[in-house]
This record gives C-alpha cells, sequence and structure tokens, in this order.
C-alpha cells in the first residue's frame, strides 16, 4: 500500500540536510517495525519520497513524503507507531492511502508558500521595501548567478515568483514577506535567494534571516 | 530558551554541518533534570563525526545515565570555523544535551584516543574557559579528567589533567562518583581534599602528587610520589566478566553520517596475538570474551532500538572470537530477512577469514584488507606477526575466486632491524599477489579491473609493548623508504600510500615523553596547533619552534634507543602485563624467534592472569591449557 504523509520540520532539525532527513525517516520507519517496500536488488533502496527537498536551515509545516509498505495497515496505526519513532522536531500530521497508481509526489507538486523573517541593522522601512519589491516583479527578466563548487549558472527568477506579500511587522528592525514559488520538475527559486537579491539592490544590511515553509501545493 | 541556546543558534546558520551541534541524537539523553545531580562531561577531542563514532565513550555515557542523581553529557572539539564564531560571539564550550557552559560541570572527562589529539584538549579546555593548567584551578572549576588507551603514559598531559583513570572505565568511574557525592557534602571542601580520596582507588593516578627527577644532563630518572596516599605503581583496571558489563543497546543514532555509522557489537576485548609493536594488544590483555548468548540479545536489542541496518562485529581481530562462524550464521539468520547486514571489519590472513567475509557480502564485494605488517618473513618473525606468505598468497587465492578483485595489503616501515631488503619483500609480495590474481582468474572472468593497494605507516614505538626501546627511524629515512617504494610501486594494477612523516615523529615523541613534553604541548596549542591528525591542518613547524623554545630535541625521545635497564617515564603505570615479559618478548624479537598466542599453546607468562579471578576468557582453547 501507498502511504502519503505530511510532516513538520521544526527546531534544531532545521539544521539537517534532506539527505540526513531521509536517513532519519528510513531508521524511524524500521524502528517503529513498519515494513517499507524495497526496490532494486543489488543494493536496495526504500521506496520512499518525498515532495520537495526542503533547504539546510529551513523549517516547514508543510512536507510531504510519500512511503511504500508491504502490508495493508490502517493509516492511523502507521501514524502512531511511526510518531512514537520520531526525534523532537518532526512531526508526521497526517497519513492517508493514495492510489498506487498515482504519479509521484515530485511530479505532482506545482508550488510553495514560504514565510521570510529577517532583522535588519537600520531601522526597516516597509513601503520601501514594498516598491522594491514592485519594482523587481514588473520586469520580464531578472537574473541571478548560482555558484556550485564546479559551476556558475544563471537564472532568471520571475517566472518562478507567483506572489510576494510584504507584511506588517511590530518592530521596526524586523521585515517579514510571504512569498507563492513555483516549485516542481521545472525547478525552482529559494526565497532566500530573492531576499539575498532584494538585500543587495536596496542597500540594506540583514542580520539574522529565517526561513519557514508553511505549505507545498500538490495537484 | 537559555541565552546560551540563544546564541548557539544564531551561529549555527553560519557554519559548515551544523548538525554537528544541536544534539538530540536518537537515544541520546535529554540532559540534567535536577539541580542535584553530579554532572559529567564526557569530551571526544576531535570533531563530531569521529568523536561519535567511538564505542568506548558511548557505553561511558549509557552507564553514567543509568546512574541514580547523575547526569552525563556529551561534547566534541569544534571545527574551527565554529570555533571562530563562538569566540567572536562569545559563546562558551557548551554540552550537546542542554546548552550548559562545561565550565559548569561537575567533572569533564576525556578519552586519549590519540596523541595528536592533545592541542584539541587544550583548546576545548581554553574555549571553556577552564584553566588549562591543573594547578590555576579552583573550586569553581571541574575536575578535569581522563582514560584511554594514550593515558598509559599520562606524563606529556600530566599538567593538564587533575587525575587519570587507567583502563576499563565501567567500574572505576562509578567508584569516583560516590566519592565525589561523598566529598561534595563536606562543609569545608578543597580539590586537594578530593584528590586524596580518590588516589587511594586502584587504577586511579594523581600526577600533582607525583614529582620526576631528571639527571643534570637532562636524563629521566625516576617518578616518586610525594604523598603517602599516591601508591608508588599506578595499576590498570579490568573488568573481568563482559557479560556483566554494560552495553549500551540503546544504540544512539546521529543525524548526520559519521565515519562508524553502524551499531558496534563489542565481541570481546583483548587480543593475544602478541604482535610485538602492538600497544593495545597489551593494554587490553587478557581477552574477555562475551558469550553468543549474550551478544545475541544485545545486538538484537540494539538494531531494535536505533534502526540501523549495519552491525560490525568490533574487536581487535574479530575472527578470533571462539565460534565466529556459528555467530555470524545465527546472527544473520534473525537480521538478513530485516535488511540488516552483518561485517567485520578486520580479516585476519587466512581463507578462513575470506569465507566468513564471503558469507557476510554476498551480493556487493567491496574490497579486502589484510595486514602482513612486514615485508618478509625475517621481519615477520622479529615482530612476531605470525603470518607466512604462503598464508597470504593462499589467502588472497581464496579472495580472488571468490569474486573480489580490490585487496589493500597493509604494511609498517621504520620496524626494528628493517633494511632495504624488506621493503623489497614488501614490493614482491605486492607483484606476487598480482601474479596470483592472473593465475586465478581467467581473462573472461575478471569483472572489472584487479586493484592492489600497499599502505604504509611509520613504526611508532609504543610505551608497554616489547619494541618501546627501539628507536623511531628519523624523518629523512621515513622519507627515503617511502621514495623507494613509490618508485618500485608503480603499474595499473599497483598503487601505494602512506603516512605523513611529520606527523608520526610528533607522534613518537610525545607518546615516549616524559613530563617536560606538557609544555612543548602547550606552546604549540599557544602558536596555534590543533587538529593535528588532520594532515592538512597539522603545523609541523610550530612543533619544532615549540620544542626548541623548550631546550628539547624531538629525536632524543623519538629516535633515541633506550637501554632496558633505563629508568621509563611510565615505570610507575603497570598495565598488569611485567616488564620481565616485554623484556623477554625484545630479547626473543632480536634472536628471530617467534612466541605464539597463549590461547593455541601454554601459558606465556606475559603477568596478567593471576588464574583466580583474572584470567584469559577466550573460549575453549584456554580451559584446556590453564
Amino acid at each position: 500500500m501507498k502511504l502519503q504523509f505530511k510532516f513538520s520540520k521544526e527546531g534544531s532539525l532545521r539544521f539537517i540536510s534532506h539527505l540526513d532527513l531521509q536517513q532519519l525517516f528510513i531508521r524511524a520507519f524500521r524502528r517503529a517495525k513498519l515494513p517499507v517496500a524495497v526496490k532494486g536488488g543489488f543494493s536496495p533502496q526504500p521506496k520512499m519520497s518525498f515532495a520537495s527537498a526542503l533547504p539546510l536551515g529551513y523549517t516547514s509545516s508543510g512536507e510531504y513524503l510519500e512511503v511504500e509498505l508491504t502490508e495493508d495497515l490502517p493509516p492511523r496505526e502507521v501514524k502512531e507507531r511511526l510518531a512514537a519513532q520520531l526525534p523532537e522536531g518532526i512531526y508526521v500530521n497526517q497519513v492517508e492511502e493514495v492510489p498506487s497508481e498515482k504519479p509521484s509526489l515530485m511530479s505532482r507538486l506545482v508550488s510553495a508558500l514560504y514565510l521570510i523573517t529577517f532583522t535588519t541593522v537600520q531601522p526597516f522601512d516597509r513601503n520601501v521595501f514594498e516598491d522594491a519589491v514592485k519594482e523587481v516583479l514588473q520586469n520580464e527578466e531578472v537574473i541571478i548567478v548560482r555558484r556550485s563548487k564546479k559551476k556558475v549558472k544563471q537564472l532568471n527568477i520571475i517566472p518562478y515568483i507567483l506572489n510576494i506579500e510584504v507584511l506588517p511587522t511590530n518592530n521596526q528592525f524586523r521585515g517579514e514577506m510571504r512569498l507563492h514559488l513555483k516549485s516542481g520538475p521545472g525547478g525552482s527559486v529559494k526565497p532566500t535567494e530573492i531576499l539575498n537579491l532584494l538585500e543587495k539592490q536596496n542597500s540594506m544590511e540583514i542580520l539574522e534571516r529565517k526561513a519557514h515553509r508553511e505549505a507545498l501545493f500538490i495537484e | 530558551m537559555s541565552i546560551y541556546r540563544k546564541k548557539l543558534h544564531e551561529v549555527l546558520p553560519q557554519v559548515e554541518k551544523p548538525a554537528r551541534y544541536i544534539g538530540g541524537e536518537w537515544n541520546s539523553s535529554k540532559g540534567s533534570q535536577s539541580e542535584a545531580s553530579i554532572k559529567i562531561a564526557l569530551a571526544f577531542p576531535e570533531v563530531y563525526e569521529v568523536g561519535m563514532s567511538h564505542l568506548g565513550l558511548r557505553i561511558l555515557y549509557g552507564l553514567l545515565n543509568q546512574r541514580k542523581g547523575t547526569t552525563a553529557e556529551r561534547v566534541y572539539a569544534p571545527w574551527p570555523d565554529m570555533e571562530e564564531k563562538m569566540r567572536q560571539e562569545g559563546l562558551p564550550l557548551f554540552s550537546l544535551e542542554s546548552v550548559t557552559p562545561i565550565k559548569e560541570f561537575d567533572i569533564l572527562g576525556f578519552t586519549f584516543q590519540y596523541e595528536l589529539t592533545y592541542t584539541n584538549i587544550l583548546n576545548m579546555l581554553n574555549l571553556s574557559g577552564i584553566p588549562i593548567k591543573s594547578e590555576e584551578r579552583t573550586l569553581e572549576h571541574p575536575f578535569v579528567i581522563a582514560g584511554g588507551p594514550t593515558a598509559f603514559n599520562p606524563e606529556p598531559m600530566s599538567a593538564f589533567i587533575d587525575f587519570f583513570v587507567l583502563g576499563d572505565g565501567e567500574e572505576v568511574i562509578i567508584e569516583v562518583l560516590d566519592l565525589y557525592e561523598q566529598w561534595n557534602q563536606e562543609k569545608e571542601k578543597s580539590r586537594q581534599g578530593f584528590l586524596m580520596k580518590v588516589a587511594e582507588v586502584p587504577g586511579i593516578y594523581v600526577p600533582s602528587f607525583y614529582k620526576s627527577r631528571y639527571s643534570p644532563e637532562g636524563d629521566f630518572l625516576e617518578t616518586v610520589p610525594l604523598m603517602e596516599v599516591a601508591p608508588p605503581i599506578v595499576t590498570r583496571r579490568v573488568v573481568q566478566d563482559l557479560n556483566e558489563a554494560y552495553f549500551p543497546v540503546q544504540w544512539m543514532v546521529p543525524y548526520i553520517r559519521i565515519v562508524h555509522d553502524r551499531i558496534m557489537l563489542e565481541l570481546f576485548r583483548g587480543c593475544t596475538r602478541g604482535c610485538r609493536f602492538c600497544q593495545a594488544g597489551v593494554l587490553y590483555r587478557p581477552r574477555r570474551e562475551r558469550t553468543p548468548e549474550k551478544l545475541k540479545d544485545l545486538c538484537f536489542q540494539a538494531v531494535d532500538h536505533s534502526g540501523y541496518d549495519e552491525v560490525s562485529l568490533s574487536s581487535l581481530s574479530s575472527s578470533d572470537y571462539s565460534g565466529v562462524e556459528h555467530l555470524i550464521e545465527e546472527l544473520q539468520q534473525q537480521l538478513q530477512p530485516r535488511g540488516v547486514k552483518v561485517m567485520l571489519p578486520s580479516l585476519r590472513v587466512d581463507s578462513f577469514s575470506v569465507r566468513l567475509a564471503q558469507t557476510l557480502q554476498e551480493v556487493k564485494k567491496s574490497g579486502l584488507t589484510f595486514a602482513p605488517e612486514a615485508g618478509t618473513q625475517r621481519l615477520r618473525d622479529i615482530i612476531n606477526k605470525n603470518v607466512t606468505e604462503e598464508d597470504l598468497l593462499n589467502t588472497v587465492t581464496e579472495a580472488f575466486k571468490a569474486g573480489w578483485n580490490s585487496i589493500k595489503l597493509y604494511f609498517m616501515i621504520g620496524l626494528p632491524s628493517e633494511k632495504d631488503e624488506d621493503l623489497e619483500g614488501i614490493v614482491q609480495l605486492a607483484k606476487k599477489v598480482v601474479q596470483r590474481f592472473k593465475e586465478t582468474v581467467e581473462e573472461k572472468n575478471r569483472a572489472g579491473r584487479l586493484s592492489i593497494t600497499v599502505s604504509t605507516s611509520t613504526f611508532v614505538p609504543k610505551p608497554h609493548t616489547p619494541f618501546q626501546w627501539e628507536p623511531q627511524i628519523s624523518m629523512e629515512e621515513v622519507k627515503r623508504k617511502q621514495k623507494f617504494l613509490k618508485e618500485k610501486l608503480k603499474g595499473r594494477k599497483l598503487s601505494y600510500s602512506w603516512h605523513e612523516p611529520e606527523a608520526s615523529l610528533i607522534e613518537a615523541v610525545i607518546c615516549r615523553g616524559d613530563r617536560r613534553i606538557s609544555e612543548v604541548i602547550f606552546k604549540a596549542w599557544q602558536m596555534g596547533c590543533k587538529f593535528d591528525s588532520w594532515s592538512e591542518k597539522l603545523e609541523y613547524q610550530k612543533w619544532m619552534q615549540s620544542f626548541s623554545l623548550c631546550g628539547l630535541n624531538p629525536e632524543t625521545f623519538a629516535c633515541r634507543r633506550i637501554d632496558t635497564e633505563e629508568a621509563l617515564p611510565w615505570d610507575h603505570i603497570h598495565t598488569g602485563v611485567t616488564k620481565k615479559f616485554l623484556i623477554r618478548e625484545y630479547e626473543r624479537s632480536m634472536e628471530g624467534r617467534t612466541t605464539p598466542d597463549c590461547r593455541e599453546n601454554h601459558c606465556q607468562g606475559c603477568g596478567i592472569c593471576n588464574f583466580e579471578g583474572l584470567k584469559d576468557m577466550g573460549g575453549s582453547a584456554i580451559e584446556t591449557s590453564v
């Protein structure tokens, strides 16, 4: 049977990577004695996949995981047994059975909603920042540069942005914005990449930044 | 949220692998629950991934957290990027469990696994705000204690450690805590008062209660007690029955990949093969095996509690476990259906071991490693490595037949009496292995390319071994020998890897050093030395500068042949194996005579067994001979 799990990742566990999270779930399923199906004979891999990798440092309240079990079990029981084996910071909120012929979570992913909070050195002017956001969005092309160990890649972020909303805060050194970004097999842009761009364009100095994924939207 | 946790969370997004510092691993302790309890910080002076891979500290951690009124928390050496941020932000060294500053603990215990971690210990004390030298600590500081294999020459670290715990820690650490509780209730307590109490516990060495004397020429003469409570000879503690000993079945599971990312099932302690260079072979005697029933129980529990899919059977020479074949069979029967693999970390040079490896890795064939240690029979006899060329060639033939085509051969260079013929022997041996492959495996059956790697480390004369009196060869000589091998071990199928000679020299100086080496370590740390076992981080020139500032010549410690009549800086530390036995072994080696394993033959009189309470528990072989 194929099960879909909705879970959140909070607190210190935002500092573990996507690969670490996969291991965490594999071991938790094994501790819970939930029989996960495997594929591949040479070095068998559990049939387990995520809707989207959450970047290191982000918290989330809307992650999805899909797992195939070799045994039919009531989703409620699976949820309870798994929850008992998960560390503080990972919480399973929902478990439901999905038809096994349904395409993978990853291919059905459409967009994601993020909440970004940051503190600034200079007092933060929400109106100025909002204008800066609007200005960016008016363009047809805004290029960011991604540097990895081996290559430098340019990316136009505009097609990925569905909406950016600058939110009011009660602290003059704090800014907050909600971003709705396209996500899925066609690639994605990280909200912190957009924040970095805005920081540079407005010659702001950001001290701390917190990124939280509020939701993933799946077809 | 405490101020320290808040600071930590500010720092974490800015460092590499932040999960090294978050704690909260599955089966880790939650940290201090009450103010009243004794707080002990267990420290491994290396980066998280290395420290978390160590079985000994896991045992003590689990054991101490079981004790009533005790909290044990962990701390590892922060990587330099983290250290920089901590110093910038004023975040002191903290425990992973509760982000409590290490300075607030009652006891801080370091494990001494390797001499090249010593500067990290000084650095960790400094990051904690604890005075580095014992004599400067007051009642507001923790007692800084240490144990582990390199603590068997405690002198180089004697200025920094309040007391050493020698041997198996399971029983003695509890005795120390009992005394701490007593002392803690005293109205007028002093650090000295507690040290006086522990000095009387067998296996405990309080260095400040002893004094070392030197001749006017600077030769070491002796170390003598200054107090009545301090015994002239401190003897190692031994846990006799491992079946009764604590094992951490609530196996801790890290969030990130660590070096040994699996369950380490300790089959037995001790090894009686008697390789004359091997310190562990002396320090963990006698052999003490757990019963197969006990091991199965521990193993299945640890698998259930951790969710790991790998179990490594770890001991000094795991295939020596009596009935190892049967044990593996029974473990696999249960574990294979659950997708859990059993592994053997080291293989003996014999076809039996290849058969074992074969049952363990039915599908995926990774490489096999064998350690002939020396290139000729003459030299193997001298070091008492009872392996012949025929043994090795038969073993690799079995391995090739079974489908392996990647083999690593491990040797030491600079062994006593080594000549270029012995190096040539390494080359010839490697070439014969290649030849064997060609003879054994038909061309059409060769899946993948043959790869033979020769790996050498440099001989370091270790305290408490029959070779403790032998010199280490000079760095120039190490380099020449490595060059010799590099030039001869060329070809598509052969490769050669080696250890940096600088690290081996510093290791040799520290391990045979006396109290004067404390100042060298201190100065090296002051100049910025740390993580010395990471070859890219080792700053050899600073170490040399430190030696010269202290007026000491490193070669006097490392490269000198010591007379067996001379006093040794570790003579007041007794492992249970007698010096007489070590001298006899040393003399036999020079005559090229080997000494058999006492399990296969009669007792060789090393002195460890008293044949009453303490004896070799190596399975059936011993019962007929004792």
